[in-house]
């Protein structure tokens, strides 16, 4: 079987004609984008300025509001989007102010309006606009989008409501963490966080949700709230939740919220008896915690088998202060010289494998093995403190 | 010599029909990768507005991410690289360099320019490491998330594999020494797992080709084409086969390859799977084949995903030595994954890696050189004998080669939609030359260098990285 000539000749023509047509919709596409590109630039360079000095809380006597209130509706959609990206990075009087612009064009209304259209893409900008105003009007309507069937959309709107920072909204933001319906629980926790610590009296009963992303997620929000009345709760959390995320957010918020309530359990939650994942997160909480209690619990720890755990406790009793600090340079004073070299992990690794070799017994090695690891995690962290030390 | 003749007409006749529908199903294949690539790329730039990326830089639970870069005989490029990477954008990172045995003065230049000490730190042995650590360093003033681990040489996987245990942070970051990260990079790569935590286990960025832009301190300021041709070839193939092929690979849920100049992964999944191969060459692309093989095994739900922007910029070879020893050595990695996780081949329990990706690569990624020098080798035969027309030859060759060509002008095309990263008119024009220029002499040669690469693998022979020249940033 040949390729027969007038198959390829057509085949060439063919792709030398799409060739071209490639080549001539990329110029005109550029051609197009440097026009607009133009254009927006003609638009905007006069009134740019004018938006900067808002931003920057300089339009003392209010003229740049005036000017840019008054602009033609051609300029203004060309600098809509500019002032909608300053709006997200400027506080205080500045935003102040450039909210009273945008509202002076309708940008509210516009926006409102929007959130009920067809197209996902218009309904999220709509969203995002509206969270960058904060306007009250809008929380009702966003709370709606929480259940739109775009995942686009869900997002922005948590994330406006949090702008927004309305806390009786808290609740409502939860079962979005799970279900048909999710948004990424870094949005909702980031929403959630916005609202401040009145919102955290409503998080305390999701710690029993039936679903374990929230539970895990309510967990993690209410110790970056430092919710010191969600103490008690959480440490039942931390001793009984049947999943261990759940239990390792528990540690790490009782860290951050410092309750003294929470020393026990996490001495407990960082024994050798618990779970991996949870021993380093607890063993952090402790140094957290702030408490001199701690330290006899996570010096014994930096002899530990577990890296995490020992590397974890050592920035602990750094984290600690001096009584930390002082606990790690008595170990690295006692330890044997030779325990703590360069790199000590492979020293204290290399004492097990000498230890091995050893006819010496059993609990004498251990004994051995156990002062070089030590020796070596107080070593490095204290060497870490030395080059942070101000 | 008509007994030689029939023979040659024969396989001509067999041949020419399979090699040019070989020619057309790989070229289709690329198009459709660029088409499901385009509308990607459409969805991501609509999203852009309300992306949240500064919600990422701000929120608390963005997780922290451990930069790992491993450094041999980098002296010309490293304090660039670190310094943009030390600049990026992002809430919570740490940069963890291996100097791996460098005989020229990488540690040197880093100790000066980041005025490092010698340190203590206990480096654990969660992945079983070759090589000896010879000394750990940190910045003096403790101002820099830096650690610098000076180790005898044992080669990129193995350095990588000290750089993991190292690194303190959740997510790790693979990046090449000599590559430039956008301020944005890390934020954009990291913000999948952010979106989806408990499934999402590593991300691979797009690289672009850093020769002929301008840097200073370590952050692109002007992107332009280099003026040499190889270099240019180069952004027109890394626009077609990284940019787009790999997006459209990550959105059908295939992607196999995952760049070593640019890659965040799971600390602790990439720990549980024993880290990088050190017997394998390409031992980027291995570690995503065994991620996808053991997630698979144990039925975990789970995804890699590819990031299109913002990107990695890396120096590409500008000499044909050196870019002869870097197809050979892909190559060569490919056929060893091949080879490696052959029984992941065809097999449903893998999905659309077992059914889909892997056949793809063993048929127009392995082979695909082999075919095509057989074209080269069998239309000059048949010319000389005499059994082949040359306008019949030069028509096929035109039909082949032009095909090739629509599909990178149609990368480009997309490009100019989507991202639009060479400003001038000038730099347009080049890349579109060289999306023609690449089916004359380079494509040729680099099927040579990958047959090599194929042979070195089945052979088994030691292998060898050879030598990157660089120019610097």
């Amino acid at each position: 079987m040949r390729v027969s000539e007038s198959l390829l000749v057509v085949s060439l023509l063919a792709v030398l004609g799409v060739c071209v047509l490639l080549v001539i919709v990329t110029a005109v596409r550029r051609v197009w984008g440097i026009v607009a590109d133009r254009r927006r630039e003609r638009l905007e360079k006069p009134v740019r300025p004018l938006v900067l000095m808002m931003a920057a809380d300089s339009d003392d006597d209010g003229d740049a509001y005036e000017t840019l209130a008054a602009v033609p509706a051609a300029t203004w959609n060309a600098i809509e989007p500019l002032v909608v990206r300053v709006l997200g990075k400027v506080r205080g009087d500045a935003r102040g102010a450039l909210i009273r612009l945008l509202e002076s064009h309708g940008a509210a209304e516009r926006a409102l309006a929007r959130l009920g259209r067809f197209g996902a893409v218009g309904r999220a900008r709509a969203a995002e606009t509206l969270g960058l105003l904060g306007s009250a009007d809008a929380v009702a309507p966003l709370s709606e989008r929480l259940g739109d069937r775009s995942s686009d959309v869900r997002e922005v709107a948590a994330r406006a409501l949090g702008r927004i920072g309305d806390p009786s909204v808290a609740a409502s933001l939860l079962p979005v963490l799970d279900g048909a319906h999710r948004v990424p629980a870094t949005v909702v926790v980031q929403a959630l966080l916005r609202l401040g610590p009145p919102a955290a009296p409503a998080l305390v009963p999701a710690l029993a949700d039936p679903s374990d992303v929230v539970r895990a997620e309510v967990a993690e929000t209410l110790g970056l709230l430092r919710a010191v009345s969600a103490a008690q709760p959480l440490i039942a959390v931390l001793a009984g939740d049947p999943l261990l995320e759940v239990r390792v957010r528990a540690a790490r918020a009782l860290g951050l919220i410092g309750h003294p309530a929470a020393l026990l359990p996490l001495v407990a939650a960082v024994g050798r008896g618990s779970p991996a994942g949870l021993r380093p997160v607890a063993a952090t909480a402790l140094g957290e915690l702030g408490s001199a209690e701690a330290v006899p619990m996570l010096t014994a720890l930096l002899g530990d088998e577990s890296h995490a755990v020992a590397d974890a406790a050592s920035l602990a009793l750094l984290h600690l202060g001096p009584i930390g600090r002082a606990a790690l340079e008595e170990i690295a004073r006692s330890a044997a010289a030779g325990a703590a070299g360069t790199s000590g992990g492979h020293e204290a690794d290399r004492a097990d494998r000498a230890d091995r070799a050893d006819r010496a017994d059993r609990a004498d090695r251990a004994d051995r093995a156990d002062r070089a690891r030590r020796a070596a995690y107080a070593g490095a962290a204290l060497s870490a403190a030395r080059l942070s030390a101000p | 010599m008509d007994g030689l003749r029939d023979a040659v007409l024969a396989g001509l006749d067999v041949l020419g029909v399979f090699v040019l529908v070989y020619f057309l199903a790989i070229n289709t294949s690329y198009l459709v990768l660029i088409g499901i690539a385009a509308a990607e790329f459409s969805r991501y730039l609509r999203r852009q507005p309300y992306q949240g990326h500064d919600e990422t830089y701000t929120s608390p639970l963005t997780p922290p991410v451990s930069i790992l870069v491993p450094a041999y005989n980098e002296e010309l490029s490293i304090v660039g690289a670190v310094q943009a990477m030390l600049a990026l954008r992002y809430p919570r990172f740490e940069v963890v360099v291996i100097v791996d045995g460098s005989t020229d003065r990488t540690l040197d230049r880093l100790v000066d320019a980041f005025d490092l000490v010698e340190t203590q730190r206990v480096i654990p042995d969660e992945i079983p490491t070759r090589a000896t650590v010879r000394a750990v360093y940190a910045a003096r003033s403790g101002g820099w998330p830096l650690t610098v681990v000076h180790k005898n040489n044992g080669g990129r996987a193995d350095a990588l594999n000290t750089a993991i245990n190292v690194a303190r942070h959740p997510l790790l970051c693979m990046v090449d020494a000599d590559s430039l990260l956008d301020p944005d990079a890390l934020l954009a790569v990291a913000k999948p797992f952010a979106d989806d935590p408990l499934r999402v286990v590593a991300t691979g960025g797009v690289v672009r080709v850093v020769n002929g832009c301008s840097a200073i301190a370590g952050r692109i300021t002007e992107i332009r084409t280099p003026k040499a041709w190889l270099p240019r070839v180069q952004i027109a193939e890394y626009l077609r086969a990284f940019l787009l092929g790999r997006t459209g690979w990550s959105r059908i849920g295939g992607l196999l390859v995952i760049s070593g100049a640019f890659g965040l992964f799971r600390r602790d999944v990439v720990v549980d799977v024993g880290g990088l191969d050190p017997d394998c060459i390409g031992e980027d692309a291995e570690l995503v084949v065994r991620l996808h093989r053991r997630l698979r095994e144990v039925g975990r739900d789970y995804r890699i995903v590819f990031v299109g922007e913002p990107v990695s910029w890396t120096e590409v070879p500008g000499t044909v030595p050196v870019l002869g020893r870097q197809r050979r050595r892909w190559h060569r990695g490919l056929v060893e994954i091949l080879l490696k996780h052959g029984r992941m081949m065809g097999n449903p329990r893998y999905g659309r890696i077992g059914t889909l990706a892997l056949p793809y690569y063993l048929l127009f990624e392995a082979v695909a050189p082999i075919i095509e020098l057989a074209g080269i080798v069998l239309v000059p035969l048949g010319l000389a004998l005499g059994v082949v027309e040359p306008v019949f030859a030069l028509q096929l060759l035109l039909v082949a080669y032009g095909y090739a060509i629509l599909v990178t002008l149609t990368a480009i095309t997309v490009e100019e939609f989507t991202f639009r990263r060479y400003h001038r008119w000038q730099d347009l024009l080049v890349i579109m030359l060289a999306a023609t220029a690449e089916n004359f002499g380079f494509r040729q040669l680099t099927a040579w260098w990958r047959v090599r690469g194929a042979w070195q693998a089945l052979r088994r022979t030691k292998s060898d990285w050879g030598v990157m020249t660089r120019t610097g940033f």
